[in-house]
């Protein structure tokens, strides 16, 4: 039953990147569009979000400092490009390189804090670096970088005429992360992670080393962040401290995945396919109402959610499944 | 040689001194009863020995080794496994989930880790539940659980801590059942139990504490007449059943 | 030396005003184990309403925090029972994503109708008075309003030490179950407490205004210095949020004056870092 199971998902997975993939050829679809821009900014932040699932959700280590590995990201790109006239690619490695590392030393303290004061040391460790950034003449400092004009293509991972070039980078970046997500589920590290989260000491006493565990998927984690934040400066053509590195961003990380569903493979996109069409498209047609009026509405969105699913929307359909398999059950254990 | 050696071990919490200069030997291949009343300090030396608690003095020599402070996922590595007196299922994994986690320890690669879960499972007998959250479970599954995953994780030395309390009379004679198995298979096995109907008759051995001291240490069949305990522990109507119970079983 | 002695001044009757801000955090997390998000841009309502007050209405701030206190007493109850009340519970996760999200709403909305501007009150009866000590100068608004806010926080430390609903307090926070069994209404605990919380900022905010300027984004970085004091003092513990308060202050000014402003608040934060990798549980925790 479980391997049909998991059968079954891989399938699922495969047509919707199949059908993600051939969207591009349907006429009208992608081209320039709003709708394409929407489309791009879900993938990404399932992405990101899934990324966060995988320490947040799956080890169970509540961070709200993903945006600082996500800016680094950003900052890796865009130095290569702005400040050193390369190419993204190598600004992506090394960025991605370098938040993995900044991760693991941030996190060997702070994961001996428990429950609030880790939540807090990682709110702290986000005003500590956009703070510093902003005041960090080599990074670009208040004012950030801006690009100059470069060639579309692959080679500088920018695309300004259509965004069907963007389109299928944010789908690559989706693929890499889901699938490696997929993989680590599948796998011991996933089980570790899983069980470091429903009882440390007891997964100690299974020969887990926890803290291993927990390193090597806040490693991960910020890793993919930061690739998620270098492509988000490439879309955007600049990038300064508080686009990338503030709570606000962070929340983003935490919120999408909660509300689709924490620890859930499929929560991160559900959580974007709600959130960012809601958050783009109030941006775009409520401006007339004045500034900020979609984040009113955003946060409005998110105490109704809390009140009403703080499960996420996974929890909605595995409350209805645990009911239909408890109550299926029942005549089996009936005496 | 023993296969595990616990030499002088001393544990103080504060003022508190929950063991003091407690020594013993396990042989390897039998089965060791730890035995003594509430507060005698016998999860505490589990604890110990499983690297849960760093021992104030004392040496803990596992298969010839050093293992005294080494952190509890080392000394599993190297061959212990311990269930736990209040029962911590990973309550959010299936029971084959919860299972696979130990297994992981002696194979990383997924295939080969589920046979060794399964075969677990179906050693345990929990194949009914294996998709049901652990935490579900009801407290004899549990208990059940708890001897699975730390058999997953191919011990040579089983610590057993109050497996069978708290089960109907039917389970504690499956679990005894299983221990004895278990032996037979190969793993060693120490364990705390306050139920006497279920270690007396299968331990080579039986470790008394009281106090935080070894008061005693000898054959089944010897504890029950040992002065020392009978006053510490059984009392002595307890003491005349359990002599009566090992006639019957002899006879 | 006297240089020193001014900014060491300075700094304490910033840490007398956080003090009280965090004292507000510290109840509800002590008693209810919330993060409450939206604590800092409580702060800014308090300090919007204590400036329309004075701007429309000609009311001083030393008069009109008495309002400002009343209504977020309100406004953290009506929080409570609409909001908090429906996601408290297992996961320490709703509420704090709940009251991020009523941060955010409540943020945006004075950005909306109030715009982005700093806006400052005129002519209040403390504002620009200072009084010499010395050479060192003591501005009357922020002494005022230190040795106010430490005041208060006497008055919220004797309420919770020294009264039956003190009492009821403590036992709702050490054990909300048994609490309940002894004949408790938790429920109407945990709404005192929130609007108590509330009534914390509310006084900061309505004494603030006569010599801090109002804007949307006034009440993010009260907030999160108010989490660092709480976790540094050791939740729940009024006592160590004041200690940890005027270390905190005073710690500011320092970096701020000896390094360079910017640095003030990563000091701050640095100073957090440093602490909990020694003390896990503050300062003054267990």
């Amino acid at each position: 039953m479980k391997t049909t199971r998991f059968q079954q998902r891989d399938l699922v997975w495969g047509i919707l990147v199949l059908l993600l993939a051939v969207l591009p050829l349907i006429p009208g679809v992608i081209g320039n569009s709003f709708r394409a821009h929407v489309l791009i900014m879900v993938l990404l932040y399932a992405s990101m979000a899934q990324s966060w699932n995988i320490v947040s959700g799956y080890a169970g280590q509540t961070s709200f400092g993903h945006s600082v590995f996500f800016g680094i990201g950003a900052y890796g790109a865009g130095m290569a490009v702005v400040t050193y006239g390369l190419t993204p690619w190598p600004g992506f490695l090394v960025g991605a390189l370098l938040a993995a590392v900044v991760a693991v030393l941030i996190s060997w303290p702070c994961f001996r804090l428990s429950g609030h004061y880790f939540a807090i040391a990682t709110f702290a460790i986000v005003e500590i670096f956009n703070r510093l950034f902003m005041v960090w003449d080599w990074v670009g400092g208040a004012l950030g970088l801006d690009y100059p004009i470069l060639t579309d293509g692959w080679k500088n991972f920018v695309w300004s005429q259509t965004k069907v070039g963007f389109y299928y980078g944010a789908l690559a970046l989706f693929i890499l992360i889901f699938g490696i997500v997929r993989w680590i589920e599948t796998h011991r590290l996933g089980y570790y992670l899983r069980a470091v989260r429903e009882g440390q000491e007891t997964a100690e006493s299974l020969g887990v080393n926890s803290t291993a565990v927990k390193l090597a998927a806040m490693a991960f984690s910020a890793f993919l962040a930061a690739l998620c934040g270098g492509f988000f400066v490439q879309y955007n053509y600049r990038v300064d401290p508080p686009m990338v590195m503030s709570l606000e961003m962070s929340m983003k990380f935490v919120l999408i995945t909660i509300l689709g569903g924490l620890g859930n493979f499929w929560g991160p996109l559900l959580g974007a396919m709600i959130l960012i069409p809601l958050q783009e498209y109030t941006r775009a047609y409520l401006t007339v109402l004045g500034s900020g009026v979609d984040l009113i509405i955003f946060g409005l969105i998110i105490v109704l959610m809390m009140i009403k699913q703080p499960g996420g929307i996974m929890g909605i359909v595995t409350d209805f499944g645990a009911r239909r398999r408890r109550a299926g059950a029942r005549p089996d254990t009936g005496v | 040689m023993a296969l595990l050696e616990v030499d002088n071990l001393t544990m103080t919490f504060g003022s508190l001194v929950a063991n003091r200069d407690v020594s013993f030997d396990v042989e390897a291949g039998t089965i060791v009863g730890l035995i003594g009343p509430n507060g005698a300090g016998k999860t505490t030396v589990f604890n110990c020995l499983a690297g849960m608690c760093k021992p104030t003095a004392g040496r803990i020599v596992f298969d010839g080794r050093d293992i005294t402070r080494l952190p509890a996922w080392k000394i599993s590595r190297l061959g212990i496994a311990r269930t736990f007196q209040v029962v911590r299922p990973l309550k959010e994994m299936t029971v084959l989930e919860n299972i696979l986690v130990g297994a992981y320890l002696r194979q990383a690669d997924s295939a080969k880790a589920m046979e060794i879960a399964l075969r677990c499972l179906k050693t345990c007998f929990l194949e009914d539940d294996r998709d049901r959250p652990a935490g579900d479970l009801t407290i004899g599954n549990k208990k059940r659980l708890e001897v699975a995953r730390a058999l997953a994780t191919g011990p040579k030395l089983l610590l057993l801590d109050e497996a069978v309390a708290g089960l109907t009379s039917t389970e504690v004679r499956e679990m005894v059942a299983l221990i004895r198995g278990l032996r037979d298979g190969g793993i060693t096995i120490l364990m705390v139990e306050h139920i006497m109907e279920a270690i007396m008759p299968i331990a080579d051995k039986i470790v008394v504490l009281d106090g935080g001291i070894k008061i005693a240490e000898d054959r089944p069949a010897a504890v029950v007449e040992n002065e020392a305990v009978i006053k510490a522990y059984f009392g002595e109507k307890f003491s005349q059943r359990l002599k009566a119970m090992q006639q019957a079983g002899a006879s | 030396m006297d240089i020193f002695a001014q900014v060491m001044i300075d700094g304490l009757l910033t840490g007398m005003l956080y003090a009280l801000v965090a004292a507000g955090l510290s109840l509800i997390w002590g008693v209810m184990d919330v993060i409450h998000f939206a604590h800092g841009e409580f702060l800014m309502v308090a300090m919007y309403l204590s400036f329309w007050l004075g701007f429309v209405g000609g009311i001083d701030p030393v008069i009109s925090w008495m309002a400002s206190g009343v209504f977020l007493f309100i406004l953290g109850a009506l929080t409570y029972r609409l909001v908090i009340s429906h996601c408290i519970g297992k996961s320490a996760m709703p509420p704090l994503l709940a009251t991020f999200g009523l941060s955010l709403f409540l943020k945006n909305f004075c950005m909306n109708r109030f715009s982005p501007n700093f806006r400052i009150l005129q002519d209040t009866l403390l504002g620009g008075k200072t009084i010499m000590l010395g050479s060192i100068t003591i501005g009357l608004p922020q002494l005022v309003t230190g040795v106010f806010s430490v005041t208060m926080l006497f008055a919220l430390y004797y309420l919770i030490k020294k009264t039956r609903l003190g009492w009821a307090i403590q036992a709702t926070a050490m054990d909300r179950e048994a609490a309940e069994l002894m004949g408790i209404h938790t429920d109407r605990i945990y709404l005192l407490v929130f609007g108590l919380g509330g009534a914390c900022v509310g006084i900061a905010g309505g004494l603030m205004t006569s010599y801090l300027a109002v804007h949307p984004e006034v009440g993010g970085l009260f907030g999160l210095i108010a989490f660092l004091i709480v976790a540094l003092g050791g939740f729940g513990s009024v006592p160590g949020a004041l200690a940890a308060a005027l270390i905190i202050g005073m710690v500011e000014a320092l970096a701020g004056f000896y390094i360079a402003p910017v640095f003030k608040y990563v000091a701050v934060f640095m100073l957090y870092l440093v602490v909990v990798m020694v003390r896990p549980k503050g300062l003054f925790g267990w």
